[in-house]
């Protein structure tokens, strides 16, 4: 069974690829991983008693959270993994995609960063460019 | 829904193709198979007569696709259309006048420099498109 990834950042086009990518979980019968990337400056992995780590985490687990009741909502039989990395968005996606040999990657147009003017987000604009797999930009 | 897969006849197009008809099949949808001949100003591809050529090379690329897309879907309702025009613009205004769900576009050229970017016309279409475009490479 193949599996799709879906970004997330809790914004408004984020959450619509989320529904996307569990519509298409649907059809295909595959599994959802959702993931959420914790922009480091510094390393929190390192620091976990950080309590700007600490913030951060507890933001990511809202906003996974967030994007399950999404899926669910399209059918709770879908298998749904929840995951948060750390490091620079784009290549984060991309590595995690290789890694997770995913079928397609789930990504909004733009997210919560940048000129809200741009058509296409920085983080969507990489991950189009370095990505393995198929990309569904969702707008 | 209705998905659209834009192919100009190259490789990474027929990668679009082939998961457009599979993702097509899956979600009980139709597919419609586009090529756009490239031209200055949006033109009736039957005015094409006299570009007899080109009219001939854009069918031979649509029933190669027609090809790929039976093979990766039998069974699907797959048509066709051939437009002239600015590619990308041309592409965006089709889907968006015609109600389409979903565009499957290739992700430019083969080689190792081209394949760092997204061809143009793949970029302008993500820019543009009123709906969700998936890239495959």
């Amino acid at each position: 069974m193949g599996e799709f990834l879906s970004c997330t950042d809790g914004s408004e086009y984020a959450e619509k690829a989320v529904k996307a990518s569990a519509r298409s979980a649907k059809y295909a019968g595959y599994g959802v991983t959702l993931l959420h990337v914790i922009e480091d400056v510094v390393s929190y992995a390192e620091l976990p008693d950080d309590p700007g780590f600490r913030i951060r985490k507890e933001k990511a687990n809202e906003i996974l959270a967030r994007a399950q009741k999404i899926v669910t909502s399209i059918d709770s039989s879908i298998v749904c993994n929840l995951r948060i990395a750390h490091g620079p968005v784009a290549s984060e996606i991309v590595r995690i995609s290789v890694e997770g040999r995913y079928a397609a990657i789930f990504i909004g147009c733009k997210g919560t960063r940048g000129i809200k003017r741009m058509l296409l987000g920085t983080v969507t604009d990489e991950v189009l460019t370095h990505a393995h797999c198929p990309v569904t930009v969702i707008r | 829904m209705k998905i659209m897969v834009c192919t100009d006849g190259a490789k990474p197009s027929a990668k679009a193709i082939d998961v457009a008809a599979q993702y097509a099949q899956l979600s009980s949808s139709s597919l419609m198979i586009l090529h756009v001949i490239e031209s200055e100003v949006r033109r009736n591809p039957s005015e094409y007569d006299s570009y007899g050529e080109k009219q001939k090379k854009a069918q031979a690329i649509v029933d190669e696709a027609l090809e790929i897309a039976a093979g990766a879907a039998p069974g699907l309702a797959v048509s066709t259309l051939v437009a002239a025009g600015p590619i990308s613009a041309e592409i965006v205004r089709i889907a968006e006048a015609e109600g389409f769900g979903a565009i499957f576009v290739g992700s430019g050229g083969s080689s190792k420099i081209k394949k760092m970017l997204l061809g143009s016309v793949t970029d302008d279409v993500i820019h543009y498109a009123h709906c969700p475009v998936t890239v495959v490479r």
